[in-house]
């Protein structure tokens, strides 16, 4: 019976499921790091000699000479349009973080007389900030969120309606005891199906808010060799912190106004997944000048160990349908008042990276040294993401479900490519930097998009063995958001675009 | 946590190029036992480096103001057994107690342009001695008292991502961006034929329906909390 029961909460559906969109969500990181770094798109494989190749290119720590300690916080301002069924709206959110932190510490070689130095840092990187909010709004006629409990139901063949009143407790089961949906009767009183309440023909307005906060973090320890200041070697050793937290509120009201059952239902979900993960990265570079210098990186798979909790409540006004007032249910109440919760990995895909840098002026006086121009090219190969089973679990719960989701994933992206672009002019201890940093679309369907976009300047002033950098980043970022989807009816996407103001300030010192 | 962490080591650390150029490893450093790097020439500098001009007075004087007692492990002369200025000199040497105890360091101390050479074991911000502990990550992750349903969040992939191959994900009406799944599951259908004007899911093939009564008994009147709806098997109410 226990198992019976666990089974059926097993294919029970929530609003937020483990779905591809979330594979994507974590594998679609930027580099991050010193504002430096991000004035100039990002573009340092082959740069080195600043802390942001400790996770991008290790080898370019071997250009260090002299010891530094950086400490970077950001803030953002962002703004998401949404639009939804021709109705657009726009929301704001703030949020401030330090981006990275860290510490170079170069050590003399000069074994044989053709290691020049070796290179030692640590720190710790943001990689990718959820920190959003969007509202959705617009009327339907074609179809309700409340559909897709009905699908669930009748796909999992639930006939006994005390199952359908238990075994969903994400989901179905809310909107059944709260009934936001009801039972469908043959003339002899047998079931023969599921119903909705909510007056689709008559026009429903849709409403929906999702805020989710949470980042990825890299903490990095990092080593490399110069070798004659030819050839720098490097590898770094992540530990990588993932949190995301969601809340969704989503409402539908009936547009009539008119006593039919009717007035409005929302359901609220909150999901919380934290994870922590390994990988590491290894690179080279090549200096056949003092001028040019060539980078290669490649990031190994990150393997997450991760957690799902989530939870689920409706609530509904159906004008006194079967003499009931507002009724809400929340997935605490069929569950011993705990979350769900699932422990499962996820592996982040590999990258890998290849720049090339010229600089102007590349002599340790800095009066000489006039600037430089940087392009990466970066391949991303989103397809490899994968969801399996927790190692530490004992049953192969929902190995089935999350090859599915992997099978998804290959169907629903592609790879993409991160191309970076930057340069800077040095006058003495004043510095001026310009970049530009595109992600391409990740979506197989030609008519979605997730492509991102940076533009970035800044400044720099470096003096008395402090220096001091200040980043502006301009993102526009597409995406598209699904409220819901049904099976045998018409659903919308929204489609999101994002704008972000970023202000990055580095303070360092040299020693 | 971290952040507290980092802005007492920019405080407390100090730097070598207070008086000279700032290198710039970006484009070229020479290698740290070059001497050290030309004085900067903003002010017409000479371009040659002079221990005697860092004024490594008011940096002392400043941190014994703002941290009184706290700076004093500085004061020990084990401070500079690293230091190439002292390891010149046999009677400076840590190991020799004849110059530890006999030559007054501490005023020696005050001219050392590497006294505060975060380098120094003891100023190194990886010396468990500076800062008393080393640092320890704790594991932060959110956790409910007693989680008990384990599974993943399932989704209904096929309305996700209908196959490619056999399934035509078409757009539905002009601009208005909604989607329609073709794919259709066999086993039942949509009808909105309902006098409320809301959706119906029937069962196509009925043989599974069970013999249950039409409706629980509701809550009469009642608001809050929705209790879980129970119904006699084969009965009506």
């Amino acid at each position: 019976m226990r198992r019976i029961l666990f089974s059926l909460l097993f294919l029970s559906t929530t609003a937020f499921s483990q779905e591809p969109a979330d594979a994507i969500r974590y594998s679609m990181t930027d580099h991050g790091g010193t504002a430096r770094s991000r004035a100039i798109g990002g573009a340092v494989t082959a740069l080195g000699g600043d802390l942001s190749a400790a996770y991008v290119n290790p080898a370019g720590l071997g250009l260090y000479r002299t010891s530094e300690l950086i400490f970077t916080p950001s803030f953002h301002f962002n703004s998401t349009k949404a639009d939804y069924l021709n109705t657009e709206k726009k929301e704001k959110k703030n949020a401030i973080d330090y981006n990275n932190f860290g510490m170079v510490l170069p050590r003399d070689g000069s074994y044989n007389g053709r290691w020049s130095n070796f290179t030692f840092a640590i720190g710790m990187v943001n990689t990718a900030n959820f920190n959003n909010k969007f509202f959705l709004s617009g009327n339907n006629n074609q179809s309700s969120f409340s559909e897709k409990y009905l699908e669930e139901l009748v796909r999992n063949k639930v006939t006994d309606p005390n199952r359908a009143a238990t075994n969903f407790p994400y989901g179905s089961s809310l909107a059944f005891n709260t009934y936001l949906i009801d039972t469908l009767l043959n003339p002899n009183n047998t079931i023969k199906g599921y119903r909705s309440l909510a007056p689709i023909a008559s026009g429903l307005q849709q409403e929906n808010t999702v805020t989710t906060v949470g980042g990825i973090r890299d903490f990095f320890m990092s080593a490399s060799a110069n070798y004659s200041d030819k050839l720098y070697f490097g590898g770094s050793v992540i530990f990588s912190r993932l949190s995301y937290e969601r809340n969704s509120v989503y409402r539908e009201s009936d547009l009539t106004k008119k006593l039919n059952n009717f007035n409005y239902f929302e359901s609220e979900d909150y999901l919380y997944t934290s994870g922590v993960g390994t990988g590491i990265k290894l690179g080279v570079i090549a200096r056949p000048t003092k001028e040019y210098r060539i980078g290669l990186s490649y990031h190994s798979p990150i393997v997450y160990s991760m957690i799902d909790q989530y939870s689920a409540k409706i609530t509904t006004d159906l004008e006194g349908y079967m003499r009931n007032g507002v009724l809400k249910q929340s997935s605490l109440d069929l569950n011993n008042g705990s979350m769900g919760e699932y422990q499962y990995t996820f592996t982040r895909p590999s990258k890998l990276l290849l720049g090339m840098c010229y600089t102007f002026g590349a002599d340790e006086n800095v009066k000489n040294q006039k600037g430089f121009v940087t392009a990466d090219v970066e391949y991303d190969n989103y397809k490899n993401a994968r969801f399996r089973p927790s190692l530490n679990s004992n049953n192969n719960s929902g190995a089935d479900y999350l090859n599915e989701v992997n099978g998804t994933i290959q169907n629903e992206y592609k790879s993409g490519l991160n191309l970076r672009l930057g340069g800077e002019m040095k006058f003495n201890t004043l510095m001026a930097r310009a970049g530009f940093n595109y992600m391409t679309n990740t979506f197989t369907a030609s008519d979605l998009s997730n492509k991102r976009m940076n533009a970035s300047a800044g400044v720099g002033y470096r003096n008395k063995g402090y220096f001091v950098d200040i980043t502006y980043v301009y993102q526009i970022w597409n995406n598209a958001y699904f409220p819901y989807r049904l099976e045998q009816a018409y659903f919308a996407p929204s489609y999101l675009k994002t704008t972000s103001s970023n202000f990055i300030l580095s303070i360092g010192l040299k020693f | 946590m971290a952040v507290l962490v980092v802005g007492i080591l920019l405080v407390g650390c100090s730097t070598a190029y207070r008086s000279g150029q700032t290198p710039d490893d970006v484009y070229f450093s020479p290698a740290r036992n070059n001497s050290g790097y030309v004085v900067v020439d903003d002010e017409g500098g000479n371009g040659s480096y002079n221990a005697a001009d860092v004024p490594m007075q008011d940096r002392y004087l400043r941190m014994k103001t703002f941290g009184g007692s706290r700076w004093n492990v500085f004061d020990d002369d084990y401070a500079y057994w690293n230091n190439p200025y002292w390891n010149n000199r046999a009677y400076f040497d840590m190991y020799s107690m004849n110059g530890f105890n006999g030559m007054g360091l501490n005023n020696f101390a005050l001219g050392n342009p590497f006294m505060f050479n975060p380098m120094s074991y003891y100023y190194s911000p990886f010396s468990p001695l500076y800062y008393g502990q080393p640092v320890v990550v704790l594991n932060t992750f959110k956790t409910t008292v007693a989680p008990r349903n384990s599974g993943p969040r399932v989704y209904n992939l096929s309305n996700y991502t209908p196959p490619r191959q056999t399934t035509n994900y078409s757009k539905f009406g002009s601009g208005s961006g909604q989607y329609y799944n073709s794919n259709m599951n066999n086993s039942y259908y949509r009808s909105n034929d309902y006098n409320s004007g809301g959706s119906n899911r029937i069962f196509s093939n009925n043989s599974s329906g069970g013999s249950y009564a039409p409706s629980s008994t509701p809550s009469s009147g009642s608001s809050g909390t929705a209790p879980v709806r129970s119904f006699p098997r084969g009965g009506n109410q």
